[in-house]
């Protein structure tokens, strides 16, 4: 199987993409090249390798280069601890499960399946995902200091996640009773007028890029909440864009997260329709959804992330890759709160005792 | 959360506690110190005791001699004493030397009596009433009788028992009963009694004295230096606002807590209305059909109109005081 490396041109060290500045950089003489130019050079590289060593090969159009440089090119390998699945580029010789920080090993080919249509590379590096998460979780008076030093930061992990993505057309219809609820009053009479009405309302609404994170060991939840991706800044697949962090192949499949997806079309839907009306109530709410038209992409889509080990319990923690919004739930350390907690009761106690020493004092 | 309900509970127990041992201090007496006698020998006979021994008057200050124990000189001299300390305090005093026999009881209550007939029977009056028993029993029996506020400077109950002081104070120059009594003993715990009674009243309120205002029908106490009043008996005044402060501290902690561990999540999934815009939503039919419409009514209760006035009502004092046997 060939690995394929990406080395500097000028002095042979590996190049690694850099998201700050958007090129892939080497570390030894600082070269700095766009990804139109490495495509170049590692096409020259690869035609002239192939002339030499295949001549009766007859010529490859791009797709089909591209789709078996994919195949020979990705290692698929599973952590041992937590079973996670990771894809990489043949650079990393060793790695740590981003999800347990456990030793992982080698397992063996992935399948053209799961080439991504596209990816959207990393729009900073993880100094500045690390300042993210500083500002975020510093001011919080109540974590762990753990959460925040320096050993514990270290751990964040660039990683791509696999995501299904869907365009939709959808069509939702509702039936109802809406109410007009009018009150006046008159003398010493209130009175109260209601008005009823049949409502119905037939509405399409078309999605683009409604995202689900294919990944079983990834929650869903966090992925949401690192919500929305800007797509119109996403490229075409590269094994280029994963050098210097890891990445992640689908293992729920699209008709698996189906659910979910159509399931927040439809809220959305529900609410839009709802937030039409106008009435002052709207009982007996009745709806028929469907889809109409259905267009899925399998996309990479950059997340840092972090998992924090803390009584017994693995916190993690989602950086959006593109936009710096951070998710996850932070850790209470119960000392902390319980000083805070008794020094609430304790102000409280003698704010009370003063208003009863107030209160007693009026009653003289 | 362990730890915290200790913490807690530990809390609670020592509030508690020092509620049950303040209780004592702070207790203000349930029942009239003056008991109620329904056989009282002297009881139409005050104005005659006071008035027809040899005694002196003025409008915050007396001093009767029903044992003919003290000169006029003396009784003179004395009395400048009872007139100062009356002057300086505030406070009526009163100083009778009893000749008569009279039962314990019935001395309580004939100094209880005297004091109101002397300076007033109303809440607003305070007056201390000294009487020693010379009327030569076996076992003499000496009580201060202390009226409504007065028994905030001079209390007989709790940590900070003055009257007992003073009675003490008297009695190393009072000789016991059966013994001879000089004038010059006489003189000397007269005087000793007062100059109690103005140190008392320069020392300030007893920090745990209380009683019972029957007039008003409310417990006066002392409260850091203030006369605070109160229908609940004093422990309890403060044992319901510690009881209520703790309860609003646990509430207002566990509410402040359980906001800050909101404030700790970040999950929120966006609408999935960030993923369409408002050209993209197509309203294929609207149709709202008008089925029908009723009106209801009800009659609003006026308001009263008008307040009452309030009552007011002024009665007895109360009393409190002391004694002992010599």
């Amino acid at each position: 199987m060939d690995v394929k490396v990406y080395e500097c041109p000028n002095c042979g060290a590996d190049l690694k993409f850099n998201p700050d500045k958007q090129r892939f950089c080497c570390a030894y003489c600082r070269g700095e090249f766009s990804p139109q130019q490495i495509n170049q050079m590692y096409d020259q590289v690869k035609d002239q390798k192939e002339q030499a060593e295949k001549p009766a090969a007859g010529p490859m159009d791009a797709e089909a280069r591209a789709k078996a440089e994919f195949e020979e090119n990705t290692r698929l390998y599973e952590c041992p601890t937590c079973g996670a699945e990771i894809v990489s580029d043949s650079n990393t010789a060793a790695a740590f499960c981003y999800y347990c920080h456990n030793p992982v090993i080698l397992k063996g080919r992935v399948d053209g399946m799961y080439r991504p249509s596209r990816v959207l590379p990393f729009a900073f590096g993880k100094d500045k995902a690390v300042e993210y998460f500083n500002a975020w979780a510093k001011g919080k008076k109540y974590i762990p200091d753990d959460l925040v030093s320096a050993k514990q930061i270290e751990k964040m992990t660039g990683l791509y996640v696999p995501f299904w993505v869907a365009d939709a057309m959808t069509r939702s219809v509702m039936t109802a009773k809406g109410e007009t609820v009018r009150t006046w009053t008159s003398g010493n009479y209130r009175y109260t007028n209601t008005k009823t009405f049949d409502v119905f309302r037939d509405v399409t609404v078309e999605y683009d890029g409604v995202p689900a994170d294919g990944s079983q060991k990834i929650e869903d939840s966090l992925m949401e909440a690192i919500e929305p991706f800007d797509y119109t800044q996403t490229k075409a697949f590269d094994m280029a864009y994963l050098s210097g962090f890891y990445a992640d192949k689908f293992d729920v499949n699209k008709d698996r997260i189906f659910d979910r997806i159509k399931n927040r079309m439809f809220a959305n839907n529900a609410s839009t329709i709802e937030g039409s009306c106008g009435y002052d109530k709207l009982t007996n709410k009745n709806f028929h959804n469907n889809i109409e038209k259905l267009r899925w992409s399998y996309m990479l889509l950059p997340v840092w992330f972090m998992t924090f080990h803390y009584k017994g319990k693995v916190w993690e923690y989602a950086i959006n890759g593109q936009t710096g919004k951070i998710a996850g739930e932070l850790p209470i350390d119960d000392k902390k709160l319980n000083r805070h907690r008794l020094f609430v009761a304790a102000i409280t106690l003698l704010i009370t005792l003063a208003a009863g020493y107030v209160i007693g004092g009026l009653l003289l | 959360m362990k730890s915290f309900r200790k913490a807690a509970a530990v809390l609670v127990a020592a509030t508690v506690m020092l509620c049950m041992i303040a209780m004592p201090v702070f207790a203000g007496k349930d029942d009239s110190v003056v008991p109620k006698n329904k056989f009282d020998y002297y009881s139409n006979d005050y104005d005659s005791s006071l008035y027809s021994s040899t005694n002196k008057r003025t409008e915050n200050a007396y001093i009767g001699d029903e044992a003919q124990v003290l000169s006029p000189g003396d009784l003179g001299t004395v009395f400048e004493d009872i007139q100062d300390a009356a002057d300086k305090t505030g406070i009526n005093v009163a100083v009778f030397l009893g000749g008569n026999y009279r039962s314990d009881s019935v001395t309580r209550t004939f100094a209880a009596q005297c004091s109101e007939k002397l300076f007033g029977a109303t809440s607003e009056v305070k007056s201390i009433f000294l009487y020693l028993d010379f009327e030569g029993r076996s076992s003499s029996y000496d009580y201060i009788d202390t009226d409504n506020d007065a028994q905030l400077y001079y209390p007989s109950t709790g940590l900070d028992d003055r009257i007992e002081e003073m009675v003490q104070n008297m009695y190393r120059f009072l000789p016991k009963s059966g013994e001879t009594i000089y004038r010059s003993d006489v003189v000397n715990a007269i005087q000793s009694f007062c100059n109690d009674v103005r140190d008392y009243y320069y020392k300030g309120m007893s920090w745990d004295a209380s009683y019972y205002n029957k007039g008003l029908g409310e417990y006066h106490y002392v409260f850091f230096g203030t006369v605070l009043s109160s229908p609940l008996p004093p422990y309890k005044h403060f044992f319901v606002f510690v009881v209520i402060g703790i309860i609003i501290g646990i509430l207002v902690s566990i509410s402040n807590a359980n906001s800050i561990k909101k404030k700790y999540k970040f999950r929120e999934t966006p609408n999935a209305s960030v993923y369409t815009s408002r050209n993209r939503i197509y309203f294929n039919n609207v149709t709202d059909r008008f089925l029908h419409e009723h009106t209801t009514s009800y009659r609003m209760s006026s308001s009263s109109s008008g307040g009452h006035g309030g009552g007011g009502f002024s009665g007895g004092g109360s009393h409190g005081g002391g004694g002992g046997h010599r």
